[in-house]
Parts: C-alpha cells; structure tokens; sequence
C-alpha cells in the first residue's frame, strides 16, 4: 500500500489524533540544574592549589573561531591541555594509535623501565593484559606509556578500526605541554568527582599534538585524570559511568588517601576588533 | 503568535548578553519539548535527561552565534537531537544493545514506543505499530506527529534536506500501513 489515496489522509488523521492524546513521560526538572551548571561555569577560577602537579589541564573558553591556535603560555604544569572552541579543520592528518601521538609498539617490560614507576591496570571493563602497548619518549624527559585494547561485545569499536580502548599514562617533568586536547564548542568538559580523583569527561573532542596544531584526529569519548603524579586518558566508546569505574580501578592503593586536584585554569581568548585575542 | 514569538526572540537577545534569567525562562518554556524529543531518540528517561541539560547548557555556549532573524525552536531542538543521537550512538550504545539484547530474549522486543501512553485505543493501537517500525522510522513519524514538529523544523532538527524530510516520512508511513495491514484494523 504506497499510494497517496483516502487510506493515507485518515491514517494522517489518526497519528495526528494520537499526537493529542499522547502522553510522555514527565518532564523531570532541567532548568535548575542546566542554570546551575551555567553559573558553576562562569564561577570557574584559577585553581592551582598544588603547584608541584605535573599534569595540566587547561580549559580556554574560545568564543571564536579559528582560535585553536591560542596557547597559554604561562603554565606552571605540563601535560593535557584542554581547549574548546569551533573547528573548522578539514581532513584528520594522524591515525587512531598515530606513532606522533602515541609513539611505537614496545613490550610491557620495555614500557615499565621507560616508564620508570609503575604502571597501572585497570580491573573494571579492560580486565586482562592490552593487545598492544605504545611507549612515546621526548627529549624533555616527558614519558607516556599507550596501552591498547582490542574492540569485543562489550567494548565497541572506535570508528572502524578493531581497536575498543586506548589508555594512556603519562608522566615526566613541569613546565611542558604534552598532549592538546580540543573539544568542539558544542561540547563541554564536565567534571566528574568520584572518591579522591577529580576528572574530566569529554566527548566529541580532538586530539593534536602540542607542538604541531595542525597534526590531528577526531577523538571519541575521553576520560582525563590525576592519580598522583601521573596523568591518565581513556578514550573509547564506553559510557563516561563504565570509563569513571575503569578509573576507579587503577587508583593507586597508596594514593587513595591523597588528594588529586588538576590544575584548572580557564582562559577567556575573545577576538578583539583588532583582530587579536583578549 | 506574534507577540510570543516577539517576546521569546527578546529573551533570546537578553541570554545572548549573559542574562541567565532570561535563559532560564527559555529552559522552561522548552524543557517538555527539549526532553521528549531526547526520549524519543533514546527511549530512557534518564539518558533523556541527562541529554536535556548538556543540550541546554551546549545551546548557552553556542547562543552567540544564533542569528536572531531565525526561528529559535528548531535551532535549539537540532542540539537536543544531535546531543540524544550523539549519546546513542556512542557510550550508550554498549548498553542499549545489552538492553534491547535483553528485552528481545524476555519477549518485550517491540519497544518503547510504547512505553507512551495514548488515551484512545486507536491511538495505542497506533503506537504498538509505531514500535514495530526502525528506529529511523519511528523518529520521524513521532517527531512529525507526536510532538508536532513541521517538516520544515524537521529539516533542521535531524540536519538532512527538506526532499529528504518528506521522502523518509513517505517510507515510514508506508511501512507503518503494511505493519497495520498485517495487524490491526485501524480506521
């Protein structure tokens, strides 16, 4: 039955009908909490209560577009920056587990002496050992050590590669960027508060080197935090719950007790009529 | 017509400036329509909701770039679209498969669309075939006829062409008379 006849006016007819005499299911309160999470936002300050802490992550509020390039100087940590704004690039120029990003393929002995402490394994939703392991060495003595984890049933594929997780730790000395986070500016990093870890869920971000803007790749669901001394990403498909458990499973037993704040900075960049940034 | 709309493009303007009461206002006066639009691309409450304030809080950030000489409805219900098929087709996806997976063994594997309640049995009959349909489907036939979106909005909202509006509207509805040919008597 395809035709356009009497049959489909009165089918029209009865879904309008039923337009009128449906009922959803109740609208739970969202204005409060979306006003909450506003005010929070622009509540946001300079939080920088341990100046030791090796991993940044720095959130610029990029009103503009073409402003990836905007970097803050003046950072008194290294690791992941965090920008948003809109991006207006075209093709992705690095891979999933790109060598730029992540380094080269090394066995779990080689990563843990790179690594120089010990690495940690999750023991929720990634059980068992990672189906590739990446050590990435710069010259500043900044270390990551990649472990990769094969897409299953229960680990959905990121893109179309095989590959469900990538988990990343990365330590090594201040005072130096290492990986950029960007973030659409549709997307907005939320923080997450689980036990003694503070993190950042982002969703439809990109990753790009810090030292090369315009080396880059689409990213999908990532999870940024601290444990110690030691920054950490996930990125997959995994809900932000299941990626918060996986971190709650590498947590330190003997940093449990302490405290990890990021180190949050929040940079308004606002083009002026000049053409520069404010 | 016109004085609402007058008065919903000066909140508009207003939360532009920073206003969050003004933008509060908006929320409220959208918040039914923001959230029923999530349910019915995610079929959960929660997963809804939590979609419903990240749209709202990502249309904050964007409304600088919202040209006022536009209608606002289908611009904020295209980021409340786009944040719900965002969400199920990425993290929550693992879950809804272990779900609908679920379900499908139990026997309950014609769906949510029926988790709405329709006062008239004609229109319930209605949605148990709504719920038979894909997803895609389903989307635009709820979308036009539940919650009364024009093809017009709906070209924005789902970001496809309006040809392309009409013709998926055209299938679904055509699938949805051979499922009730199969079915139920409906007229």
């Amino acid at each position: 039955m395809t035709s356009n006849g009497p049959e489909d006016h009165q089918l029209i007819r009865s879904l309008e009908e039923m337009g009128e005499h449906i009922e959803f299911p109740e609208t739970p309160e969202i204005a409060e909490a979306v006003v909450s999470a506003i005010a929070s936002r622009r509540g946001i300050s300079v939080l920088l209560p341990y100046g030791l802490m090796l991993i940044a992550i720095v959130i610029l509020a990029i009103s503009a577009p073409q402003v990836r390039s905007a970097m803050v100087d003046a950072l008194n940590a290294i690791g992941i920056e965090i920008r948003t704004g809109e991006s207006s690039r075209e093709d992705e120029t690095l891979s999933l587990l790109d060598e730029a990003l992540f380094g080269v393929p090394v066995t779990m002995e080689e990563a843990q002496e790179a690594f120089g402490k010990s690495l940690a394994f999750p023991g929720e939703v990634l059980p068992g050992s990672p189906d590739a392991i990446y050590l990435k060495t710069e010259s500043d003595g900044i270390v990551s050590v990649t472990f990769a984890y094969g897409s299953s049933e229960s680990l959905p594929e990121i893109g179309e590669t095989d590959i469900g997780a990538i988990l990343t730790q990365i330590t090594g000395p201040a005072n130096h960027p290492y990986l950029v986070k960007s973030v659409f500016e549709m997307t907005t990093p939320i923080f997450v508060t689980e036990g003694n870890l503070q993190m950042q869920w982002i969703e439809q971000g990109e990753l790009s080197r810090a030292d090369d803007p315009d080396a880059w790749r689409a990213s999908a669901n990532v999870l940024i935090w601290l444990d110690g001394d030691v920054g950490y990403r996930l990125e997959s498909r995994l809900s932000q719950e299941q990626s918060v458990h996986i971190a709650e499973s590498m947590a330190k037993s003997e940093s449990r007790n302490q405290l990890s704040f990021p180190v949050v900075r929040e940079v308004s960049t606002r083009r002026n009529d000049e053409g520069g940034f404010s | 017509m016109a004085s609402r709309e007058s008065d919903e493009i000066e909140l508009v303007v207003r939360a532009q400036r920073g206003d969050t009461a003004a933008f509060d206002t908006l929320v409220r006066l959208y918040q039914d329509l923001a959230f029923r639009t999530a349910w019915i691309i995610l079929r959960h409450e929660h997963d809804a909701q939590d979609a419903t304030q990240t749209a709202f809080i990502k249309a904050w950030s964007a409304l600088s770039r919202f040209r006022t000489d536009q209608p606002f409805r289908p611009w904020l219900m295209r980021i409340v679209a786009n944040e719900a098929k965002n969400r199920r087709d990425a993290q929550w996806r693992w879950y809804q498969l272990q779900r609908h997976v679920s379900q499908y063994f139990s026997g309950e594997h014609s769906f949510s669309a029926q988790d709405l309640i329709a006062k008239r049995e004609t229109s319930q009959e209605l949605l148990k075939a709504i719920g038979q349909l894909r997803e895609n489907d389903q989307h635009v036939i709820l979308l036009r006829y539940a919650l009364g979106f024009t093809e017009s909005e709906m070209t924005e909202i789902l970001d496809i062409p309006a040809g392309t509006v009409k013709s998926r509207l055209h299938r679904a509805l055509n699938r949805l008379k051979e499922v009730m040919d199969d079915d139920i008597e409906w007229s």
